[in-house]
């Protein structure tokens, strides 16, 4: 089983990482990074966020068994995902303006409380939550062993497999310092793939679903 | 430099080409044009290609021997896109009785595609090896072989050359006299968003597989085509298109006689400007000449041009990879020191060491000699070159579509008509 977990994340992490990278990128682009250490610390909290969401799933639905068909059920799926991007973009809002408008009151008072570690292990968290394919795949194998603890096992070894896909990020320091631009481009982006997910994938979709 | 001592400079008056090299340049793109546009063509149709051949002509004589490339280029880019709409909405509406997207279109993979999709689904594509948006392999490869050769070509000169849309933002940055509502010439923010939006859209269509700006934020829909207004999601996508179109390509240009559309928020724009140096020109800024007025960075539609202060105090512009070689720099510039330049070649002429040897010599060959020589330096420029090639993309465009639209306007006005059927 623990093989399995790592294979399937090995296998199907690329979808992974295409649903987090317009999170994942813009956040790590617009943060102010000296230097390697920095950057991996940012990328480690990112994975860790996404490690305690995947546990966390793991253990519920490995523990719930049965009774976890509902949590697979695609109108709740709709509404944790409406949540989640929700979320997700009210954090990219914010750190958005944050970052292009310090002078803001709201600014101000963001600052005082956002530290770059935590924005990314939120970000992991958020982005854990989504229930994409290979994530509704793990989850239907696990729901079956109505073991907690084996759950959270295979959800970890697919966390691991999955992870693999994301270690580009930790080169964006090699490039990032020489070029001031790519900071500003992604703060702005920032703001609009916040408002995107708020919006669109967000608040929409958790609340009518397509939106129809 | 004060601005009282701004005011009182004033633009030279352009230098023109001689009229030999006008003459051939001319017959030159004659040539292409009468094969793109005339010859194609047959019946009532013909009158108008002959129309629409003239103007091409005039306007590129014009600019040919008057010298005033931004002025002519502007003639010529806003009729691209006056031309372009009335035809392809008429086909649309002769093909499909609407101009709304339908599910069969959509199903059938027959939606036009236009060349601002190919930055929207240039990363999905790349990742997931899908094409997210539904058009056709041909069409998709007619219009990425156009746009791949302007791109080689032109550079981002395809923004203010090309494209069939830019004329809109381009010709209502004109009307105003003075910008309405001002803003700075060194903004980074502004100048950059663009590129803001194609990672937004890139990353977005990535995350979601779906052409999200074509889905919700493109300013031309409401004059091309849109999907069926049928269900809350496509009104509200509707209204978005009908408020970014008034603002981002009437309202905003008019007030800051900037082309907001093009410069902040087109994605295609901000991927023009990422290639724009695989190509064979570039702006070139005489720094003996220059005196840091000031005045090309307040006259560029784009905020292309950069301020930093030299050692000297003296504020010698720097371009920017956004600048779409419009010309406006220079044709503001009081003292000509700004022009179209090879990448390879810093100096103007190819030329200029032949001429050299012939100062000096006096008789009719020599002479002969110096103004053939003049003639083929002309020819070989970079300015000459450059807006030949930007004139014959912008013919490319209008050859179909411009044809077609004075076609049907002769139509409308002996038959009362503008639809074919």
């Amino acid at each position: 089983m623990i093989q399995e977990g790592l294979l399937l994340g090995l296998s199907t992490g690329s979808f992974c990482a295409i649903s987090c990278a317009p999170v994942a990128i813009p956040f790590i682009f617009s943060e102010k990074i000296d230097g390697w250490k920095q950057n991996a610390g940012l990328v480690g909290l990112m994975l860790l966020g996404r490690l305690a969401a995947y546990i966390g799933v793991g253990f519920l639905v490995g523990e719930l068994g049965g009774y976890a068909v509902r949590y697979l059920d695609p109108e709740i799926q709709r509404r944790l995902l409406g949540i989640s991007n929700t979320l997700i973009g009210a954090l990219m809002i914010a750190a958005g303006l944050m970052h292009n408008f310090p002078g803001l009151k709201f600014c101000r008072k963001f600052k005082s409380v956002y530290r770059p570690g935590w924005g990314s292990f939120l970000y992991g968290l958020f982005t854990g939550l989504n229930i994409c394919p290979p994530f509704f795949m793990a989850a239907s194998r696990v729901f079956g062993t109505g073991d907690g603890l084996s759950g959270m096992l295979y959800f970890a070894m697919f966390f691991v497999g999955t992870s693999v896909f994301f270690l580009p990020l930790l080169g964006v320091h090699l490039f990032k310092d020489r070029l001031q631009t790519v900071r500003l481009v992604a703060r702005l982006a920032l703001i609009l793939l916040g408002v995107y997910f708020f919006l669109f994938q967000g608040l929409f979709y958790g609340s009518v679903g397509r939106f129809q | 430099m004060s601005e009282k001592v701004r005011s009182t400079l004033s633009p030279r008056s352009a230098t023109g080409f001689s009229l030999p090299a006008t003459i051939l340049l001319t017959l030159g793109l004659g040539l292409w044009c009468y094969m793109f546009i005339v010859a194609r063509s047959a019946g009532t149709a013909r009158i108008a290609a002959w129309i629409v051949f003239a103007g091409i002509m005039t306007l590129f004589f014009l600019l040919l021997r008057t010298g005033q490339v931004s002025k002519y280029r502007r003639y010529f880019f806003v009729a691209i896109a006056l031309l372009f709409f009335p035809e392809f909405i008429a086909q649309l509406l002769e093909t499909r009785g609407t101009m709304m997207l339908g599910a069969v279109e959509i199903l059938k993979t027959e939606t036009p595609y236009c060349h601002i999709v190919t930055s929207v689904v240039l990363l999905p594509w790349l990742v997931t090896g899908k094409i997210v948006f539904p058009a056709g392999t041909g069409a998709i490869a007619s219009m990425l072989i156009i746009w791949g050769v302007a791109t080689l070509a032109i550079g981002r000169g395809w923004c203010s050359w090309a494209c069939f849309y830019g004329g809109w933002d381009d010709g209502m940055s004109r009307l105003a006299r003075k910008p309405l509502l001002k803003i700075g010439v060194t903004n980074k923010k502004i100048r950059y968003f663009g590129f803001a939006m194609l990672a937004f859209v890139a990353l977005a269509s990535l995350g979601t597989l779906l052409s999200v700006y074509c889905d919700w934020l493109c300013p031309f829909k409401i004059v091309t085509e849109f999907g069926a207004v049928d269900s809350l999601r496509s009104y509200a996508a509707f209204l978005m298109f009908v408020l970014l179109f008034f603002g981002l390509v009437i309202v905003l240009p008019f007030l800051t006689k900037k082309r907001f559309q093009c410069m902040s928020f087109c994605p295609m724009g901000a991927f023009q400007s990422l290639l724009n140096k695989f190509n064979l020109y570039r702006i070139r800024i005489d720094e003996g000449k220059c005196i840091g007025c000031r005045i090309c960075s307040d006259a560029c539609p784009t905020l292309s041009l950069s301020l930093p202060e030299t050692d000297e105090g003296k504020r010698v512009p720097i371009v920017a990879s956004t600048c779409t070689r419009c010309g406006e720099c220079m044709t503001a510039c009081p003292k000509n020191a700004i022009s179209y330049g090879y990448v390879f070649c810093r100096g103007k002429s190819l030329f200029g060491g032949w001429r050299e040897k012939l100062e000096g010599r006096t008789g009719a060959a020599a002479a002969a000699l110096r103004r053939i020589t003049g003639t083929i330096d002309e020819l070989l420029s970079a300015r000459a070159l450059f807006v030949y090639s930007g004139f014959f993309i912008g013919m490319v465009f209008l050859s179909s579509f411009g044809t077609g639209t004075v076609n049907r306007l002769i139509r409308l006005a002996v038959q009362g008509s503008f639809l074919m059927r």
